[in-house]
């Protein structure tokens, strides 16, 4: 039977929202494919109790089992460094088709070098598609190619695949799709110090951006007082960001849905955070629509502007969006 | 001090430019070598890295390089950084091309070297780079042992430092050795290439827009 890993981040004690949705993507898809899920935390010393309530939160998101490692190794920054060794160590014992990182600065970080690791293939922000022809549900990768938005699909477990890794978008809370574990496994911190050492840390102030679950891109031409409406009435996680800005954790952001409003094109910075499942709407021109890639729905406001958006979000449809 | 900017033969992204505008503030113009690797000439991608700011520029050109996978390429590059003798590597963290930001990693995996992505500050002292990156909800500085290998992202914000005296460009051509150990896996990890599928949906209003997105 074959295997899927999803790693798990844990801040503040909380297992992330983007966590919890990759693990929701990977049940989604196991279950056709007859597949397991494994929810792996890698994470600084941590109580029973709270690895217990991961355990619990992480199984009712879909996974079948839920390994934890906690060490103080782990507490830190979660680099190549530090995660990469028992991450290549796990997947030589689970031999998984597929690891999944959630959205965030943890799969640019540990992705790649895992795949360098285990031989594989990795996509960067993909989605996860079940493709039905006639036969037996095959599980493929989908990314956009960054040059121009062209899609990039890739076969996972077919016969002659390598393992694959990938990085998913941060996604809305799910419903609940499996059950709390009964049992957390825990597995030891391979021995080796790392050769990285953190001098200092404080919050980080692009946090909110890096894992979006949506995001508000908004034409220059918008006026100020749109603006302001629309960072007023934007959906709870939501972000918005004008043409021009370059908000720290951009470069990192990779939402579940892309709202784009105004005449301009979004910026290329903006555009890059798409995935091919990404849900992207457009309210504004044609010249909105560039290079999106892929339109899910739009809306042509009148004269009027985006009043009458910021007049939908902040009613009936608000609470909509945000579930 | 060698500090070797790994650049994309085919034109320097937003991403690599903002690591060489990253290197020339931190080093000494002349500790900054630019490379690339392709089986034809990159001089056009090496000569804006050279107008950036890099005051050396070199290419590993090779025929086997048109079919590398990514593995390959970063076997080629690590390489090409022994030659070099670098200290310290910093590349975009992902291309305008394919954007996958797997290079690099690559790179670090053969070059046996610490792979830190996002770097967004950095100093180099003491055989350590120090570091400012975003991770786990932190923003932490680290000190990274020497040689390691950095990504900057392309909205780091560094004022380029055009150097329209930067002398004519003359490109260093890396021979490497055991080509052929490197051509060994031909197979590629990119996948199929479609035209993606665009059927909107027209919105009636503002509301229907949020309810269908």
């Amino acid at each position: 039977m074959a295997n899927i890993i999803v790693f798990v981040e844990v801040r503040r004690d909380e297992t992330t929202l983007a966590s919890r949705f990759a693990v929701g993507e990977a049940r989604r898809v196991a279950s056709e494919l007859g597949a397991t899920v494994y929810g792996v935390i890698a994470t600084g010393p941590a109580s029973e109790a709270a690895i217990a309530m991961h355990g619990k939160v992480i199984g009712e998101a879909g996974a079948d089992r839920v390994l934890c490692c906690a060490d103080a190794a782990l507490g830190g920054p979660l680099l190549d460094a530090e995660a990469g060794p028992f991450l290549a160590g796990l997947c030589e014992r689970l031999r998984p088709v597929l690891t999944l990182f959630p959205a965030g600065a943890v799969g640019p970080a540990l992705g790649p070098p895992l795949a360098m690791r285990l031989g594989g293939l990795f996509h960067a922000r993909a989605s996860l598609e079940l493709v039905r022809d006639g036969g037996a549900p095959r599980l493929v990768l989908r990314r956009f190619r960054a040059a121009d938005g062209a899609v990039r699909t890739l076969d996972v477990a077919g016969a002659h695949a390598r393992p694959a890794v990938a990085t998913l978008p941060a996604g809305l809370a799910s419903r609940l799709r499996g059950a709390p574990a009964v049992e957390v496994e825990m597995l030891p911190y391979p021995a080796g110090a790392s050769a990285v050492r953190e001098l200092s840390s404080e919050p980080d102030d692009g946090e909110a951006i890096e894992l979006a679950p949506a995001l508000l891109a908004v034409g220059s031409d918008v006026k100020a007082a749109d603006l302001t409406a629309l960072r007023a009435a934007a959906p709870p996680g939501a972000v918005v960001i004008r043409d021009g800005e370059r908000p720290p954790g951009i470069d990192l952001a990779c939402p579940a849905r892309m709202l784009v409003a105004g005449k301009a094109a979004a910026a290329a910075i903006v555009r890059r955070t798409l995935t091919p499942g990404t849900r992207v709407a457009v309210a504004g021109g044609k010249a909105a629509e560039k290079d999106l890639g892929r339109i899910d729905v739009i809306w042509r406001p009148a004269k009027t502007g985006l009043s009458p958006l910021v007049a939908a979000l902040n009613g009936s449809a608000r609470s909509e969006v945000a579930r | 001090m060698r500090v070797v900017v790994c650049v994309e033969p085919w034109g320097l992204s937003d991403a690599s430019r903002a690591a060489v505008a990253l290197a020339v503030r931190v080093f000494p113009r002349d500790a900054i070598t630019a490379l690339a690797a392709t089986d034809s000439s990159a001089t056009a991608a090496l000569a804006e890295a050279q107008e950036l700011g890099a005051f050396r520029t070199a290419q590993v050109m090779e025929e086997s390089l048109e079919s590398l996978d990514v593995g390959g390429l970063g076997k080629t590059l690590s390489q090409a950084l022994l030659s070099l003798q670098a200290d310290l590597v910093l590349c975009g963290a992902r291309s305008d091309d394919e954007g996958r930001g797997i290079v690099p990693a690559a790179i670090a995996h053969h070059w046996k070297a610490p792979y830190v992505p996002h770097v967004e500050e950095l100093a180099v002292s003491g055989g350590e780079a120090t570091v400012l990156v975003r991770s786990n909800g932190r923003k932490r500085k680290l000190a990274v042992p020497l040689p390691a290998v950095l990504t900057v992202g392309a909205s780091l914000t560094v004022a380029p430092a055009i150097r329209p005296d930067a002398h004519p460009l003359s490109v260093e051509i890396l021979r490497l050795g055991d080509a052929a150990q490197r051509t060994l896996n031909r197979s590629s990890d990119l996948g199929t290439l479609e035209k993606p599928k665009r059927k909107p949906v027209a919105a009636s209003s503002a509301s229907d827009l949020l309810r269908r997105w």
